[in-house]
């Protein structure tokens, strides 16, 4: 095989890995941020990172790559979140002029995110993981909807199994206390 | 944990996976888009890799570079095989004196006139 056939064979095989999981990445990074927009800027540098990083490694490590490097995004996002929510509390009191502007009720309703949810059923789902620790939700997410296990789920959050068993568990329990429904 | 934190834990990845069939068409537009990038990305990388490599080690090289390599090869095999005997003469007392005599600090007039001093000196004693 020449080095150019091997070179569009492995661009196929990225781009055949990045469809498989793009929806299901978009969703968690939406669960995690409540935004259309941070959750594809989180999406698209994952997947940038990924095929710049991690491109020559063996196809079969690509899924635990992606989810760690998906979720290490999901986790700066977190933080910059907090340190932004920081500065807003500290200048809340010293600017009443902004905090008019951004508490007034969007009149039209076009929040990008309404066209989004659909169903009742999922909004009221979607709400529940949102309202989770970060932490839990991840655990939550990755042992559920990935369908790792312990020890998959620990390597791709970056902390230990025993972590992942707490997390896990107290999310559980906290979601089947707010969705009756599910049970 | 337990069958109905299970059957719990079902149905919720069912309900999630579910949604995915109805992400908009704009959010799934705008991830072909970073798809493409990030494919295109890996492709570029792939591709200086490639260049680099072949600006350093050129494809004609490969034929000349081992030739070169045989040769040196059969260079040192000759060579070893027909160095001169010295080189495997073990180190005799003479050549060890001249290894002292080099390494010594002292003043190297007085080793090359040493055979003049040793005859001063048997001149001296039967004399």
């Amino acid at each position: 095989m020449t080095g150019q056939n091997r070179e569009i064979e492995a661009a196929q095989s990225l781009e055949d890995f990045l469809q498989s999981i793009e929806r299901r990445a978009f969703k968690t990074a939406y669960i995690s941020t409540s935004s259309k927009e941070d959750a594809l800027d989180i999406v698209q540098d994952s997947m940038m990172n990924l095929a710049q990083k991690y491109a020559d490694k063996p196809t079969n490590e690509w899924p635990m790559l992606f989810q760690r490097i998906l979720q290490s995004k999901i986790r700066d996002w977190y933080r910059r979140q907090k340190v932004r929510n920081q500065w807003r509390t500290f200048f809340k009191g010293q600017n009443d002029e902004d905090d008019l502007v951004e508490s007034a009720p969007d009149l039209n309703n076009n929040k990008p995110d309404d066209k989004f949810i659909q169903t009742q059923a999922m909004h009221t789902l979607e709400n529940a993981l949102q309202n989770l620790p970060l932490r839990q939700r991840q655990a939550f997410l990755l042992r559920t909807w990935e369908g790792m296990d312990v020890a998959e789920t620990a390597e791709a959050m970056q902390c230990s199994q025993g972590s992942v068993k707490t997390h896990y568990s107290r999310a559980i329990h906290t979601l089947r206390e707010i969705l009756e429904d599910y049970r | 944990m337990n069958q109905s934190d299970e059957k719990f834990a079902v149905n919720i990845q069912q309900q999630l996976s579910d949604s995915l069939n109805d992400i908009d068409t704009d959010v799934l537009n705008r991830l072909r888009q970073a798809r493409t990038l990030a494919v295109n990305a890996a492709r570029q990388k792939e591709s200086r890799n490639t260049d680099i490599i072949s600006l350093a080690f050129p494809q004609w090289l490969a034929p000349a570079s081992t030739a070169t390599a045989f040769a040196t090869i059969a260079f040192v095999a000759i060579t070893v095989w027909t160095q001169p005997a010295f080189l495997t003469t073990p180190l005799t007392p003479t050549i060890i004196e001249d290894i002292a005599v080099l390494s010594s600090s002292d003043d190297l007039d007085l080793y090359e006139n040493l055979d003049f001093y040793i005859w001063l000196e048997h001149e001296d004693s039967t004399s």
